[in-house]
Parts: C-alpha cells; sequence; structure tokens
C-alpha cells in the first residue's frame, strides 16, 4: 500500500553491546522489523516493490558504539512523540536505546545533508606513556597537513587528513586504557575515520574501542 | 567458563561479519543457568547465516525452552578466520545466548541435513575441547546428539554421536533431555545412561551395535546389548505441532531472511528419487485458520516483511489459493514467497493472487526433459502443464522464472538431455511473447545422488565422464541468450553420494580427512577435493566402487536398522514400476500401501482425536 507521508519524526538512539557488529544496511532492516513491531504507520514508497523510507546519517562503523544516531522516518499517520518513544523502546532489542523522538517539518533537509561533524571518544591500549601521547596529539595539530595513505581498489593514495580534524585530545585513563577524543569534519566531499587519526598518532594502539559521542548540524538549516 | 565481551573484542574486531558471534537477537531466549536441570546448545554445523535459516532449529529451540526445567541456547561453525583466532587467543567454542564454554552443557545436539557439513561437525567438536570419538568421551562431557535427515542414515557419524534421534524430534527431544535431567540426579554414569536412552523409542545408540564384514559389503549390524532394539523406528508427531510465533529475529542477513510457516510436512506424490517424499510421510496439514493466526503473530512478534509458506509443495496444501489470497489481501505490502512449487497444481489464480505483493521468484521442478524420463522418477507432470504453468506466472508480470533439472537419473539418455533443451527453447519463446526481451530462465541441473530409504536407493551413481558429457550436452542445447545455467561440481556430488550410503567404515575417511585440512566441504572456495580422494586412499575405501556399484534387494543396506514407515516391499515395487515407466498417482487419491499407516496406526488413532477428523493425514 503506498501512501503519503502526513509526518515525519526524527529518532536518536544509541548502539551498544552485540548490535554494535550490524553493518548499515542490517541497521536499516533492524530498524524496519522494529518499526513495524511497534505497530508504527510508515509511509510506503511506490513502486514494484514498496518499502518504507528511512533516512540515516553518517552511517556507524561496524563495532563503534554510539550515543547519537539519527533515524527520519515517514509516516502515514500523524502519532505523538512520547507514546512513539515508549513503543519503540518496547520493541528495542540489546543494544538499542531510544532517547528521543521528535517531530521535523516533511521538507527539512535529509539529517545528513546539514551535519558538520561527528565527535569520538576512543578507549585504547598503547605501550606509550600519556606524555607521549599528548606529545604526538600535539604535533598533529600544529602540523599543516598530515598526509596518510588510502588505498583505493589497490592503489594506494596520499590524503591529508589534517584539515578534518576540528579537535583532538587526551582525557586521562580509564583503567588500563587510554582515553582520546576528537571532533572529525564530515563534508559530503570527504570524511576521515577515527582509526585513520589514531593510525596518524603512530600510538601502536590495541583493543581500540570506538564511541561516537555527537553529531553536529548546521544549525541554521536544521530545521 | 563464560567468555566475556572483553575477551571477545579484539577478536571480533579481526574477523569478518563479527555479528555472527555475538548473539543478542531479538527474541533470543535466555533463561536461568542454575535452575534448569537439563541445559542443550543446539547447534548446526555450518554458518550462522546457514543455521538460522533452518526451520528445524527454530522449532526444537521452541520446543526445548518452553519446558519450565529446560534451557536450549544456540551455537554454530565459526568461520575459518574466527576459528584461528579463538586458537589464538585460547578460547573454546562458546554459545550465543550466555556465552559459556559448550563442554559446560549436559547435550550439544547437532542437526544434520546435509552431507558436506559432517567436517563441520569436527571442527565444533575440537573447538569445544570434546574429544571426536564417542569412545572417547568421558563423564562431564555433553552428550553428542545428532538429528535431522543425516540420522536416517547414521552409519558415516556413527562413531562421533553417542546418541542418535531418529525422525520428527518435538517429541522425543523433550522425553530424552527428561530422561538426562533424570539421570544427572541420579548419578548415572554415561555408559549407563547411554544404554537407558536406548529403550526410548526413536533414539540410536550406535555404541551399542558392531557392523561385521565380508570383504566391502557389510554384512550386518549386531546388538551388542539385549536393551539395543533391531529396529529403530523413526518418530513422527501426530499432528503439526504449533507455529512458533516468536522465533528468533537475526540481526545480520541470513539466507532465508523471512519469517516462515510450514503449512504442511510431507509429500504425496512419490517422486521416487525423492528422498523428503519418503521420509517425511505421513502428509500433515496445517488448517488455514492456523497458517493466518501464525501470520498475524509473526507480524506483530518479529516484524518481518518477508514470508514463506513452507512445505515439501507449496501449491499442494487444500487452501492454498485462499491462504494466499486473505493474506495479501490483509497485507499487500508483504513479500509473500511459496518455496517448492508444484507444477501441475500451480494456478492461473494462485499466480494472480501473489501478483498483488511484492514479487519474489518462481522456481519449478520438471527434473527430467523428457516425458519418457519423469514417468520414470514417477514425477507425474506432463509437458502441457508446465507449458500452461509458465504461462500462468509469464502473464502474472512475471519475467523470470528458475526451473530445476537433475542429470544421471537411473535410465536417462543423450535424448533425454537433449529434450531439456527443446523444452527451454519452447518456454523461452513463449515467455519473450508474453513478458516481453527482458525473460529470462535460469536453468539449475543438479546430479542425481541415490538416496537411502527411495526406490532408487539400490542404483548406481552416474559415471563421471559421463555426466559430463551430458553437462557439456545440456549447454549445448540451451538457448544461448536469456538463460542462466547451473550445474553441480563433480567432486561435491561424489563426496555427497559416498556418505549418503556410507557405511561405519566411512567414519575414518571423514576424520582422515579432516585431520589432512578437509573444512566446509560444502562451500565452493574451501572444499578440497583432492584431500577426500587421499583419505579415502589412507583409510582403504574404494570410493569409486563403493559408489558406482549397483546394489542387490538380496543385499543388506548400512540404513537396514533405521526404519522410516516405508516398507521395503513398496520401495523394491516402485523401482520396477520405473523401469518399465508406470506412474504411481498422487497417494492422497489412490493408496500404494507404503506402510506408513501400518506402522503408525497409534499415532493416526491420536492424531484423529487431536483433529476430529477420520482421515487426519493426507492418506485416503
Amino acid at each position: 500500500m503506498s501512501s503519503q507521508p502526513l509526518q515525519r519524526l526524527r529518532v536518536i538512539y544509541g548502539v551498544a553491546g552485540a548490535l554494535s557488529y550490524t553493518s548499515v544496511l542490517e541497521m536499516g532492516r533492524v530498524w524496519e522489523r522494529l518499526l513495524r513491531r511497534a505497530g508504527v504507520p510508515l509511509a510506503y514508497s511506490q513502486g514494484f516493490n514498496p518499502h518504507p523510507r528511512l533516512q540515516f546519517a553518517a552511517a556507524l562503523a561496524t563495532g563503534y558504539t554510539s550515543d547519537c544516531e539519527v533515524l527520519d522516518i515517514w509516516l502515514a499517520e500523524r502519532r505523538e512523540s512520547a507514546p512513539l518513544l515508549a513503543a519503540l523502546a518496547a520493541e528495542a532489542l540489546d543494544g538499542l536505546t531510544i532517547h528521543t523522538v521528535e517531530e521535523v517539518p516533511l521538507d527539512s533537509p535529509s539529517p545528513q545533508a546539514t551535519l558538520q561533524s561527528l565527535s569520538y571518544r576512543m578507549h585504547l591500549r598503547s605501550p606509550r606513556r600519556h606524555d607521549e601521547i599528548t606529545a604526538a596529539i600535539e604535533r598533529l595539530l600544529a602540523s599543516d597537513e598530515v598526509i596518510i595513505e588510502r588505498v583505493r581498489k589497490g592503489l594506494a593514495k596520499p590524503f591529508d587528513l589534517r584539515p578534518l580534524v576540528l579537535a583532538l585530545g587526551y582525557i586521562g585513563r580509564s583503567g588500563e586504557d587510554h582515553v582520546l577524543t576528537c571532533e572529525l569534519a564530515f563534508h559530503t566531499s570527504g570524511s576521515v575515520r577515527p582509526e585513520e587519526v589514531l593510525g596518524a598518532l603512530d600510538l601502536d594502539a590495541s583493543a581500540v574501542h570506538i564511541h561516537r559521542t555527537a553529531l553536529r548540524w548546521d544549525a541554521k538549516e536544521t530545521k | 567458563m563464560m567468555i566475556t565481551q572483553a575477551q571477545l573484542e579484539p577478536l571480533l574486531a579481526r574477523v569478518q561479519k563479527p555479528g555472527r558471534y555475538v548473539g543478542g537477537e531479538w527474541n533470543a531466549t535466555h533463561k536461568d543457568w542454575n535452575t534448569a536441570a537439563v541445559r542443550a546448545v543446539l547447534a548446526y554445523p555450518d554458518l550462522y547465516e546457514i543455521g538460522m535459516s533452518n526451520l528445524g532449529l527454530a522449532l526444537l529451540y521452541d520446543v526445548v525452552n518452553a519446558q519450565p526445567r529446560m534451557l536450549a541456547e544456540r551455537v554454530f561453525c565459526p568461520a575459518s578466520d574466527m576459528v584461528s583466532q579463538m586458537q589464538d587467543a585460547g578460547i573454546p567454542l562458546y554459545s550465543l545466548e550466555s556465552r559459556r564454554s559448550i563442554d559446560e552443557y549436559d547435550v550439544f545436539g547437532v542437526s544434520l541435513q546435509y552431507e558436506l557439513t559432517y567436517t563441520n561437525l569436527l571442527t565444533m567438536l575440537d573447538l569445544a575441547n570434546i574429544p571426536l570419538l564417542a569412545a572417547d568421551r568421558r563423564e562431564g562431557h555433553p552428550l553428542v546428539i545428532a538429528g535431522g535427515s543425516g540420522s536416517l542414515n547414521p552409519e558415516p557419524l556413527a562413531d562421533f554421536i553417542d546418541a542418535f534421534v531418529v525422525g520428527e524430534g518435538e517429541e522425543v527431544l523433550v522425553e530424552l533431555l527428561k530422561r538426562i535431567a533424570a539421570g544427572k540426579q541420579h548419578g548415572l554414569e554415561r555408559r549407563g545412561l547411554l544404554d537407558s536412552l536406548a529403550s526410548i523409542e526413536g533414539v540410536y545408540i550406535p555404541s551399542l551395535y558392531q557392523p561385521r564384514y565380508e570383504g566391502d559389503v557389510q554384512m550386518a549390524l549386531e546388538a551388542l546389548n539385549p536393551a539395543a532394539p533391531a529396529v529403530i523406528r523413526k518418530r513422527i508427531v501426530p499432528t503439526l505441532p504449533p507455529v512458533p510465533t516468536a522465533p528468533i529475529v537475526p540481526t545480520i542477513e541470513v539466507i532465508h531472511d523471512r519469517a516462515a510457516i510450514e503449512i504442511s510436512r510431507g509429500c504425496s506424490r512419490g517422486c521416487r528419487f525423492c528422498q523428503a517424499g519418503m521420509i517425511y510421510r505421513p502428509i500433515r496439514e496445517r488448517s488455514a485458520d492456523e497458517v493466518l493466526q501464525a501470520v498475524e503473530a509473526l507480524i506483530a512478534n518479529t516484524g518481518h516483511q518477508e514470508f514463506a509458506l513452507v512445505s515439501l509443495s507449496s501449491s499442494d496444501h487444500s487452501h492454498i489459493q485462499t491462504l494466499v489470497e486473505t493474506i495479501m489481501l490483509r497485507h499487500p505490502n508483504l513479500a509473500l514467497s511459496l518455496p517448492s512449487l508444484r507444477i501441475d497444481s500451480f494456478s492461473v489464480g494462485l499466480a494472480q493472487a501473489l501478483s498483488r505483493g511484492r514479487k519474489t521468484g518462481f522456481t519449478f521442478a520438471p527434473e527430467a526433459g523428457s516425458q519418457r524420463l519423469r514417468d520414470v522418477i514417477n514425477k507425474g507432470v506432463g509437458e502441457a502443464d508446465l507449458m500452461r504453468t509458465a504461462e500462468a506466472v509469464f502473464s502474472q508480470g512475471w519475467h523470470k522464472i528458475k526451473l530445476y533439472f537433475m542429470l544421471g537419473l537411473p535410465t536417462e539418455t543423450d535424448e533425454d538431455v537433449r529434450e531439456i533443451g527443446r523444452l527451454v527453447t519452447e518456454l523461452l519463446a513463449m515467455g519473450r511473447r508474453i513478458a516481453g526481451v527482458r525473460t529470462e530462465i535460469n536453468i539449475t541441473a543438479s546430479t542425481f545422488v541415490p538416496k537411502p530409504h527411495t526406490p532408487f536407493q539400490w542404483e548406481p551413481l552416474i559415471d563421471r565422464e559421463v555426466l559430463e558429457e551430458r553437462q557439456a550436452l545440456l549447454r549445448q542445447s540451451l538457448p544461448k541468450r536469456n538463460i542462466k545455467f547451473s550445474w553441480s561440481d563433480w567432486d561435491a556430488t561424489w563426496l555427497e553420494a559416498l556418505f549418503s550410503r556410507g557405511d561405519r567404515r566411512m567414519r575414518r575417511v571423514i576424520l582422515r580427512a579432516w585431520q589432512l585440512g578437509a573444512r566446509y566441504d560444502a562451500w565452493q572456495e574451501h572444499f578440497q577435493p583432492d584431500l577426500w580422494h587421499q583419505a579415502a586412499q589412507d583409510c582403504g575405501v574404494d570410493a569409486d566402487a563403493f559408489n558406482h556399484r549397483r546394489r542387490g534387494f538380496e543385499e543388506h543396506l548400512p540404513w537396514e536398522h533405521i526404519d522410516v514407515g516405508v516398507s521395503r516391499r513398496f520401495l523394491q515395487r516402485e523401482y520396477a514400476r520405473s523401469l518399465t515407466g508406470e506412474l504411481s498417482r498422487d497417494c492422497r487419491e489412490e493408496c500404494h500401501s507404503c506402510g506408513i499407516l501400518a506402522a503408525y496406526a497409534s499415532e493416526l488413532d491420536q492424531a484423529r482425536g487431536q483433529m476430529s477428523a477420520e482421515r487426519p493425514w493426507g492418506c485416503p
């Protein structure tokens, strides 16, 4: 049944535990099923294979956890945010936490279109002392360019990640782990992964765990 | 030992599809470990994506966990990258639910569905630190219990398995687990417990028997203990158990990513090559109301949008058209598939009903190209049926169909193979006329493997040279364009045939091949036929002689002690009729006295009571 969307809602959710090993495509199906279980009246596309319209922003890499994932859904009937949030929470599988549900105008840009940056917290083990790590961070931030190699179709290409690192800092230790945070610019033309930043710091890092903490949008255009 | 997230995380970061190894899916059951009187881990000897597509596993998981003091969890065979990561890190095979080491369970219950997964079972046992051979297991090791169609010729795995469940597991698994719980409570030792399990109907304890050979032929299987029954009769359930309506919803993509409803069990057609058609008798059908209720419950509990109405022959269900129409009317966005359709019971009406929803594919199995050969195998489908069916499909908006054929069937000649080419050419021309130039026909030509408990169980496997000539001939006779053609690899067929009818000596071949490095034989990219040839040679088994030898009716077959309710007399009669191309009608219309009614008289009575019907089964 194809249906005209009457309402658009933005869901902010968190991903942890087993669920973090889900690919972007699979996360789409996880959500479709969750929304159907929760009885959300999704608007379906027209066509040969009608499907509900869902929009995510900035795919979360497999293995990362997050507190701030975004999903826009289009509904064929209007729903109040609060009961909808409760319905979603009741059907959420292990590792999925629904933080907020709020209405956005039907014609607002896609959640990814106005995305400015992504922030991460990174836990890792390293043989380096904390002052060595701090020094490596300072060196990176003081450089005009930081060239890494990216392999595309078997060819290594140089890439300057420095302009995309908006912030990078050493927070301290948590048990045996060193904890770093960073804010990385997100452009449709290019972005950098937190692991690439860690690689550029040359920390000989192991047992890396990366957690997405915030998305920042262009304030003017978001709503 | 429980495996912690911190222990796993570094491994998961280094393997493909780590979602296979973490559990946490919607509807996964987590029961309390400490209060469970008996704990089983249900194993499927293949990757997560394959095992989670198996309906039987979902059924048994549901049945066991519905019992108050029983617990069932799951484990699958890790892929090779994960196996080496686990070995390097010293992490044993663990369950997905409680992430406990497998050797802590009372029962390791493995589902045998396909011969080429047998080495995966060894990989799993090894990774679980369970001795591969049953004889080497001691107190405290889980009982390794196997079920599934593989247990209908259990001999190739007999030395690896403590107990086989023969037939349908829904009732007998619970009886078995109750007995094991009681045995545990009374401190029964392993040997005593196994001996006591032998008295449960449908349970086969291979260590209570010993084969006797003369030359290369097994002459008999002798019971070593008076507790061991001479014949183990398969178990059946009188009526279909309730649909598991809250099955686990995999988080990662699996092969059959859908909700499945078993609409009937058994098949009335009696195709002579088909093991499923013989071993899943009698026919039991689920009422339309029950199916429709299950659809609603499954949508609410899983959120699935893809549904399959599963049966050996979905279009044979008495109310199939009403079912499909009703489901599509209520849920127009559902993608509904009927995985196995009979050509002659598929109607324009059914095509119409299906065309209203999201279009899934159609697969039909004419099996053979010529009417003569279709009569030999008792397919009972005429060319007119096929043309009419294809017309219905093409005219309802589909432009792609899949056809399934078999090469190497008994009495097959080159002419039969050319007939496939002619048939496909005509179908394609019709498709282009009706559905346009985009019409495409996918042809799969598998190779006939003689299977136990079928009328063709005495037949030799086709010779490699003849088969490969016929594959080439088929390729030449097919149209050149708008056709996709795939065929089975000889070595995989050869191995499947070897295990299908193998006796206990195959145990050494399996173990040797695994020791030589044979892994994931069902996966073409991992399959190393050379290792199997070497293993057979090392063990003194002449595999070719074994596969290509015609068995005599008087011969003792290695699965003679397994009774599936279909009599040897019936199989021989069907074999004789095949040679003259004589058809045996659909057994819902005419009883051929296969033996099932006589063998299961008390189950029939129970079914009559449960369904308040004089004829609760498909039998007339």
